[in-house]
């Protein structure tokens, strides 16, 4: 089990493939694999490593390095064992083989698994960050693909298995027809309503995914999961980039939607809880994205020049609460050492008026709430707030 | 339980829920809820006749869904880009007798109406299993997806519905007419003597244009055998046509609604196929008629009808007493021809052959950066031909040569005979768009050299580098690009799919 478990699920979950899950792994089932990884790897007869194993942390590190380019291959830990087997879970809680009588049952108990898999304190370093993150890197693009064989005498649907030879064999006498449906794990199907807190542990245990991903709908994203990395000066970039690549005004809506229900205590109870520093981290953070757009925001990406222009009301949720933060205390958006008077302090300055006629017309009801975020970030004791 | 939004909410509890500059709260997707599939039909009839169903597309999705008391619905899953856009589905939806959704991915909430003008949001969601959850104002019901029906699939199960009170007559345009095999010579014939007659005096109508094509249809099983058909396309039948093509037995109207859609006449489908373009692959013919669809496989190419019918051969004697007189007319067109000009131009090219193009490279390393990057390199049988852009310094050997005209080389010294445009000689000879054509020598044919051949110089000079990669050795041979997708296999489970697991708490 510990080498397919290598070969077939963890390999292809980082290098592309056919993903095989099956049974729903338990704690004896990752002990072992555990045991296997301590010792570095199983070796052959002759000592040498076997090739899963290589091909996984060749595959790693070349996720890693697009984080950290002087990172070395990312060992196989304990942490990143236990993340792989909770996904693993997580993807079984839609196996067909579960459907029946007991299926709640029996996915409430695959969920209870993934959960306790998934449970691991946030990274402690950058280092740590990205070694976890290379693991499920990929995670938004696993697809599943349904297949759905009509022959002459009826049809059979085969949710993310090949159809076998025997169904499909004779196309042309038995009228054989395969209609494919290709979904998106993360996207189209979703997480099962069961399997929700474990994937929020898993986001929680690698926050860095969720970072790059602010868009994502469902679970959206929390700001106590992400800020335990942002304070990585390296991972802080490269979350701000992948923003900037989404593009400031709906990255930013994002952001400063979620910390709306971070700083009024609506989260999950997974990762940090809200504080006065912890609020004031991502309203600096939320300005950060805008002086970096006043930098280099100019310049329109080719590549990206034929997609679509964004909405008019985009944009308006960052305006709204950095308009609320510059007025409360103008330190929360601005650097004491970039002098308002400087060309970049002009430029951001614009910027900030802009956002706030914006916020003024557009949202003035929503500028009080705004306020008081901004008043909790500079409160000393970080006293609840009440949203 | 749905609540209300109010005007300037900008927060939902429902994910994907989005207010627009109005302040009207809708997602991205647009899902429709139908519990039979007569209603279906109706709503995307009338959809359809508001809307392009390609606006929808990709995105639209048909599905059977169970809800959680068994219930089996039809569902239509369709992309919002606008609140406008919903509001047009929701009006044909509420007419074809639906309910309306809005919201995206798994979780969908009422669709605005009169008691909230600005749409509904959940209190809370619901966490029971389910692939759709739908928020209505009476209920909340999951559904778990059966099966999906490809709108592409729908409209050719569908029943074409017989046109009451429509006066016999073609419409204008083009109409469609197959006939059985057997009957193809005859009505090619019959078009053919019908194109051919004149219009009577006074008459002012378009002539009569036709066309076929002989089509397979592919076969039913493996023991029936294709069948074939004739397809004839005729561009302005006069009426006098109609009742012979359209009560001929053998012989089937049709009208087209799409490029490659046709429709048998006097019937109509009961979704405006038009606005079905993109269900229709475009490589394909589909004929709608009251016994069923028909597919062709591959758009049939149509021929002329003067081309399809038989020809007689003419009698032997009629064709020997015909006497062959070709009749030529003198042509004013000379040949171009190089001369000697008597002065030499500024070289703007140098020809190098093979045999010296090692001096060629050695001379490369010496060559200043400006000619590097200026210069452009073509690999021609002869040699290597070097072209300058203004002026070409610094080749001591090989041919030169300058310019007879724009892109057009001709030796250094020699002159192009006649002196025509130089553009209109460009243009002649093919020197355009990036392409050059070089005259070797004043013996030797022209070449045309086409723009993909040419290339700068110093991308050509460099050999293929791939440095080496440091410190990656201790990760094994194999490295292949992480390109492949991330692909769901579901193994066989067993008879015991939990077993391992801990008990529940």
């Amino acid at each position: 089990m510990p080498r397919s478990f290598v070969s077939q699920f963890l390999l292809p979950l980082c290098r592309g493939g056919a993903l095989h899950v099956g049974r729903p792994l338990g704690e004896r089932a990752v002990a072992r694999l555990l045991a296997l990884a301590a010792t570095g790897g199983p070796t052959d007869g002759a000592g040498i490593v076997p090739d899963p194993f290589l091909a996984l942390a060749a595959a790693r590190r070349e996720l890693a390095a697009r984080y950290l380019p002087t990172l070395a291959a990312p060992p196989l830990d304990e942490v990143t064992v236990r993340l792989g087997a909770a996904l693993h879970n997580l993807l079984a809680l839609g196996h067909p083989d579960l459907a029946g009588p007991s299926l709640a049952r029996r996915q409430a108990r695959i969920a209870e698994s993934a959960l306790a898999l998934a449970a691991a304190a946030p990274p402690l370093s950058a280092r740590e960050t990205v070694n976890r993150h290379s693991l499920l890197a990929r995670l938004p693009e696993i697809v599943r693909v349904d297949s759905t064989v009509r022959f002459w005498i009826g049809r059979q649907t085969f949710v993310g298995q090949t159809p076998p030879r025997r169904v499909t064999a004779l196309p042309a006498l038995r009228r054989v027809r395969v209609d494919r449906t290709r979904r998106s794990w993360l996207r189209e199907i979703g997480i099962p309503a069961v399997g929700r807190r474990a994937f929020l542990a898993l986001n929680a245990a690698s926050p860095l995914g969720e970072a790059l991903d602010p868009l994502r709908l469902d679970p959206p994203i929390g700001w106590g999961r992400i800020l335990p990395i942002l304070r990585f000066p390296g991972i802080a970039r490269v979350v701000a980039g992948g923003a900037l690549e989404i593009g400031v005004d709906p990255a930013g809506d994002a952001l400063a939607g979620a910390l709306y229900r971070f700083a009024g205590f609506h989260d999950p109870p997974f990762g940090m809880p809200a504080s006065s520093d912890a609020v004031g981290f991502a309203l600096t953070f939320l300005a950060h994205l805008v002086w970096l757009d006043v930098l280099f925001g100019g310049r329109r990406d080719p590549a990206r020049a034929d997609r679509a222009e964004p909405s008019v009301g985009t944009g308006l949720e960052l305006a709204v609460v950095l308009t609320a933060a510059a007025r409360t205390r103008p330190s929360l958006v601005w650097p004491g050492d970039v002098p308002e008077a400087g060309d970049l302090g002009r430029a951001f300055r614009a910027r900030l008026d802009t956002m706030a006629a914006r916020a003024e017309t557009g949202a003035a009801s929503q500028l009080a709430a705004a306020t008081a975020i901004a008043e909790f970030a500079l409160a000393p004791a970080g006293r609840p707030l009440a949203l | 339980m749905l609540q209300r939004i109010a005007l300037g909410q900008v927060r939902f509890n429902l994910p994907g829920l989005v207010a627009d500059a109005r302040g009207v709260a809708a997602g991205r997707q647009t899902v429709a809820r139908f519990a039979a599939i007569d209603r279906l039909v109706s709503f995307l009839r009338l959809l359809s006749a508001e809307q392009s169903l390609d606006d929808f597309q990709p995105g639209l999705r048909i599905v059977y869904a169970r809800g959680g008391a068994g219930t089996r619905e039809a569902i239509v899953i369709l992309p919002a880009t606008s609140t406008e856009l919903g509001d047009v589905v929701a009006h044909a939806v509420r007419l074809a007798g639906g309910q309306a959704f809005t919201g995206a991915g798994k979780h969908f909430v009422q669709f605005r109406d009169a008691r909230a003008p600005l749409g509904y949001d959940v209190t809370a969601l619901h966490e029971g299993a389910g692939e759709l959850v739908l928020y209505g104002a009476e209920q909340t019901v999951s559904y778990r997806i059966e099966n999906e029906l490809p709108l592409a699939t729908l409209l050719l199960r569908l029943s074409l519905v017989r046109v009451s009170g429509q006066a016999p007559g073609f419409p204008e345009g083009s109409v469609y007419l197959t006939a059985r095999r057997g009957l193809g010579a005859v009505v090619a014939g019959y078009l053919h003597r019908a194109s051919a007659r004149a219009p009577g005096p006074g008459v002012s109508e378009p002539a009569l244009r036709a066309a076929a094509a002989l089509c397979e249809t592919p076969a039913a099983s493996a023991f029936s055998s294709a069948s074939t058909f004739w397809l004839f396309r005729i561009e302005h039948p006069p009426a006098r046509l109609f009742g012979l093509l359209s009560k001929t037995p053998g012989l089937d109207l049709y009208l087209p609604v799409a490029d490659n859609v046709l429709v048998a006449a006097g019937y109509r489908h009961p979704i405006h196929l038009e606005t079905c373009r993109a269900s229709f692959p475009a490589d394909r013919l589909y004929l709608f008629s009251p016994g069923g669809v028909t597919e062709v496989t591959s758009l049939p190419r149509l021929a002329a009808i003067e081309d399809v019918i038989r020809i007689r051969a003419p009698a032997f004697e009629s064709a020997l007493r015909q006497e062959a007189a070709p009749i030529a007319r003198p042509d004013l067109a000379v040949a171009l021809r190089l001369e000697p000009s008597g002065s030499a131009g500024r070289p703007v090219a140098a020809l190098v052959p093979w045999a010296q193009v090692a001096w060629l490279q050695r001379l490369l390393y010496a060559l200043p950066p400006s000619a590097l990057r200026s210069y452009r390199v073509a690999l021609l049988g002869r040699g290597v031909l070097v072209r300058a852009t203004e002026a070409l310094d610094g080749l001591p050997f090989g041919a030169l040569y300058e310019l007879g005209a724009p892109d057009v080389l001709v030796p250094v010294g020699t002159r192009l005979r006649p002196a025509v445009s130089p553009q209109i000689l460009s243009e002649r000879l093919g020197a355009t768009g990036g392409a050059m054509v070089l005259f070797p020598d004043r013996a030797a044919a022209p070449v045309r050299i086409l723009s993909e051949a040419v290339g700068p110089l110093d991308e050509r000079l460099l050999a293929t580098l791939e440095p080496a990669l440091a410190n990656m050795e201790s990760l094994g041979p194999q490295r292949r690009p992480l390109q492949d997708p991330v692909e769901i296999e579901n193994d066989p489970l067993g008879p015991m799919p939990l077993w391992g697991l801990a008990r529940p708490r």
